[in-house]
């Protein structure tokens, strides 16, 4: 199987706190990984680095073979590497669709028609199309997730990156944001998905999971093993949601 | 060049350097709880030097004394600045702290020369001089870097020794987590610009220990880029790096002037402050992280 | 085809029509020469100043080393070349030669300053004018502290009747040239591909990265423009005074005065900083010959104001009146 994305041996540090501690993680094509572990573990860190918001003190970051350790975060987008933040960092005072167009424009590379188009067509993906044109400060929580995602899609990427994109929702809406995301990624051809989960729920539908704790992946395995995993569910304590 | 007068230049550049370290900490002090860049800095400073100059014209007090006095209205200005101005802004987009701070600048400028005019001032305070090697150090100023170095070491003892310093030294690394401890941000950044433009004003003072003339509503904006400069080099938010830096640059202050006296057709005060601002833009382009940020 | 235009466009359509008057007005009544010279000079202001500040909310506050720097640009052409070139060509070559200037110093600065945040960039500018200020004087290049006049070159080369004719028409010409070309790339700018970019960097310039957006690319774009800008002024302003002194040249008036002009407005937008120029104008003049000396401290308070209860400007307060109509589209 192919390597879409290869994060090799990286390190972060923070003053005296070691966020990512020597972590390597190779995500595969056609893959959905589930990446499990208690609050600091390093998740969002590791996601930060991955999209080039945080430089590695130590390790590499490669992508489709390529060394992008080096690239600013614009530049990854544009290679494919999208990622919707766990906080949607959307621009409230403007348009949803305009929101989209935006990541169209620069991430994806189109022209303002395209981007339009475009926009349009993924909104109605995410079932958000009769509110193109409300200003985004408007959504409620849930339908903010859903354009946080249809952001990340809109630019055409080749590896989508989730930050915790169901929490707080109740179990019939993770089924369906889950199976969106399955089925997006089937239809926009999307190489790879690498999701920070919290939700058990959601973790089940990933084809492989990663357990980190304290800036190290410790264990590696189906979404079940993981789950079942004795350390896993005492390191937890509770913290997972059914 | 006599090696004398090289270390005489030396030790005045240490002497000059302890003041701004103190002028710099100020600054990256408040910037480092706050976020609020504080550009008025010249001109309470400014505040200080008047206040020192208006006790001793008038009730023939020794800046000695001023400075005490002085660090209170500092102290009063800047809970006062908190709560009318600063405390709005928080959270907004720089641009309006530092709109307001800049406007600030001016302000208290502006009013200053509608107070007390335009003219130069300047006052004589005596306290006999130290003789080192064929030059007289004037003893004013050697208080003055004595009281400057006190002023820096209480500062840092207050934020490694006592209990609300390190809150206060928690809030500069970590906001958001501090919030998280429960403790109330907001008495902390009132402490915080109160102490900080309460030492702001002190500088004003201390400075008049150094030279006591020149006194005039326009006299802050060398010191507002000189306290950009220390704090930046010493690292923006990090008040560990004040000290080094206000000596580092207080000795590049004191040798410079007497190399470039010697090219010709430079005039060696203008152009020394242009190679302040380039040291600026250096450090901006290599290190802006300055020497002690993190 | 018309009326069409003007609801697709009707903030340009205003905007140029508001500038069309002035130019009227100073054809017509020339007594007032003068006046419309000093009010569309505070109207290119605010435009300049907003083309860098309302697009990125950054804040250059040596903004007057691109004013002087035009200035100096026009001093040079005519020093270098008066009784070589005729004098509209002289003109011309002045006007290269700021947009030179401008551009090789904003893309300095830029790449020094806009890798870093507004509170860097912020100490990085306040310094930069009167950095470039003590280089001229310390090194006496320039004319040093001295400064430069042309009013004898041109006198001597060209007779003092061009001089009345360069100082009255040409000024003013390129003043209102000056205006144009500011609402033309302001509203380029708003209508553009590049103003997704730019709300995107405003808002958050991580995510803007995220997205594709190079931030620093656009940031150096906006400010090279505003610079260019304010070189353009400069170089009128130099026709018009005919000497430029680095004492009063690099001072942080013209950065305050741009402040409340855009602030009190409203930043981002076009007719804002525009009608504020006019009033701007108006209040200076008013409080120049009423409270001589009392504009500076005026103005300050006024941005204080500003900032601490209307940080969206006059255009903020009016948008939300008039959501949703024809006059919300004009607000823009």
């Amino acid at each position: 199987m192919n390597i879409v994305l290869k994060v090799e041996n990286v390190a972060k540090y923070f003053g005296g706190i070691r966020a990512l501690d020597g972590v390597t993680l190779d995500i595969y094509e056609n893959e959905l990984l589930a990446i499990i572990g208690p609050n600091g573990a390093g998740k969002t860190t590791l996601f930060n680095v991955i999209t080039g918001l945080l430089k590695p003190d130590k390790g590499r970051i490669l992508f489709l073979g390529k060394d992008i350790t080096k690239l600013p975060p614009e530049r990854r987008a544009q290679l494919g590497i999208a990622r919707a933040f766990q906080i949607p960092k959307l621009i409230s005072s403007a348009s949803v669709i305009d929101n989209v167009i935006l990541s169209c424009l620069f991430g994806g590379k189109m022209n303002l028609n395209t981007a339009r188009n475009r926009s349009l067509k993924v909104l109605e993906m995410v079932g958000l199309n009769r509110k193109a044109y409300e200003t985004a400060g408007s959504l409620t929580s849930p339908e903010k997730k859903l354009l946080e995602l249809a952001r990340a899609v809109a630019m055409k990427p080749r590896v989508l990156l989730l930050d915790e994109i169901v929490a707080g929702m109740p179990p019939v809406e993770v089924d369906n944001i889950l199976s969106l995301v399955k089925k997006i990624s089937a239809e926009e051809k999307i190489t790879a998905v690498a999701m920070v989960e919290h939700v058990m729920r959601a973790v089940k539908y990933a084809d492989r999971a990663v357990f980190m704790h304290q800036g190290r992946i410790l264990l590696e395995g189906s979404p079940n093993d993981l789950l079942n995993n004795k350390l896993v569910r005492d390191v937890y304590l509770g913290e997972i949601v059914e | 060049m006599e090696y004398s007068y090289i270390l005489i230049n030396i030790l005045s550049g240490v002497m000059i350097g302890l003041l701004y370290s103190l002028i710099g900490l100020s600054l990256t002090f408040i910037f480092g709880v706050l976020q609020f860049v504080n550009s008025a800095e010249g001109q309470l400073i400014m505040i200080g030097a008047y206040v020192a100059y208006w006790l001793f014209v008038l009730y023939g007090l020794s800046p000695l004394v001023s400075l005490l006095i002085a660090s209170l209205v500092g102290l009063v200005l800047g809970m006062a600045l908190y709560t009318t101005v600063v405390k709005r802004l928080m959270g907004l987009p720089a641009l309006y702290s530092l709109s307001a701070a800049f406007a600030l600048a001016i302000f208290i400028q502006e009013l200053a020369k509608l107070l007390w005019g335009p003219t130069y001032r300047g006052f004589i305070f005596d306290m006999g001089s130290l003789r080192v090697f064929n030059f007289y150090i004037p003893a004013t100023r050697i208080w003055g870097s004595i009281i400057s170095a006190i002023l820096v070491f209480m500062l840092y003892y207050y934020l490694y020794r006592t209990k609300s310093g390190r809150v206060l030294r928690s809030i500069i690394q970590n906001p958001e987590g501090a919030v998280l401890t429960g403790v109330d941000i907001y008495r902390y950044y009132l402490l915080a610009l109160a102490i900080g433009i309460g030492l702001n004003v002190a500088c004003g003072s201390v400075l008049t220990l150094y030279v006591s003339s020149g006194i005039n509503p326009y006299m802050g904006d060398v010191y507002t880029n000189l306290a950009f400069i220390v704090a930046v080099l010493g690292g923006l938010g990090a008040p560990e790096g004040s000290l080094l830096a206000g000596l580092i640059f207080g000795l590049i202050e004191s040798l410079l002037p007497a190399f470039l006296g010697n090219i010709p057709n430079v005039g060696a005060y203008p152009a020394t402050r242009f190679f302040m601002f380039v040291i600026l833009m250096v450090v901006l382009l290599v290190r802006p992280k300055g020497l002690m940020g993190r | 085809m018309r009326p069409v235009f003007f609801f697709r466009h009707p903030t340009l359509i205003v905007s140029l029509a508001i500038v069309s008057v002035l130019a009227l007005l100073r054809i017509i009544l020339f007594e007032y020469a003068q006046m419309i010279y000093f009010v569309v000079f505070y109207i290119s202001l605010g435009l300049a100043f907003n083309v860098f500040l309302g697009f990125t909310n950054y804040v250059c506050f040596g903004y007057s080393v691109f004013i002087a720097l035009g200035g100096y640009a026009m001093a040079h052409a005519i020093k270098w070349f008066a009784g070589v070139l005729n004098p509209p060509l002289v003109i011309v070559i002045g006007l290269l030669l700021a947009i030179l200037y401008a551009l090789i110093l904003a893309l300095i600065t830029g790449f020094i300053g806009l890798r870093l945040k507004e509170a860097y960039f912020a100490i990085a500018t306040i310094g930069l004018a009167q950095g470039v200020r003590f280089f001229i004087e310390g090194f006496h290049v320039w004319g040093g502290s001295e400064g430069l006049i042309v009013a004898s070159n041109i006198i001597a080369h060209y007779g003092s009747k061009w001089l009345s004719t360069i100082s009255i028409d040409y000024a003013d010409l390129l003043m209102f040239s000056t205006a144009i070309l500011s609402i033309l790339i302001t509203y380029y700018l708003l209508n553009s591909r590049a103003r997704y970019a730019f709300m995107a960097i405003k808002e958050d310039e991580d995510v803007a990265r995220s997205f594709g957006v190079n931030s620093v690319k656009y940031k150096l774009l906006a400010f090279t423009i505003s610079g260019i800008l304010g070189a353009l002024l400069g170089a009128s302003k130099l026709l018009k005074d005919q000497a430029i002194f680095p004492g009063e040249a690099f001072s942080l008036t013209f950065t305050l005065e741009a402040l409340v002009i855009t602030l009190v407005g409203g930043k981002g937008t076009l007719m804002f900083p525009l009608v504020l120029g006019i009033l701007y104008a108006g209040l200076k003049y008013f409080l120049t010959t009423m409270f001589p000396g009392l504009q500076l401290l005026i103005f300050a308070v006024i941005v204080i104001v500003v900032v601490e209860l209307f940080p969206e400007g006059v255009a903020g307060w009016l948008r939300r009146r008039y959501k949703g109509t024809l006059m919300e589209k004009i607000i823009t």
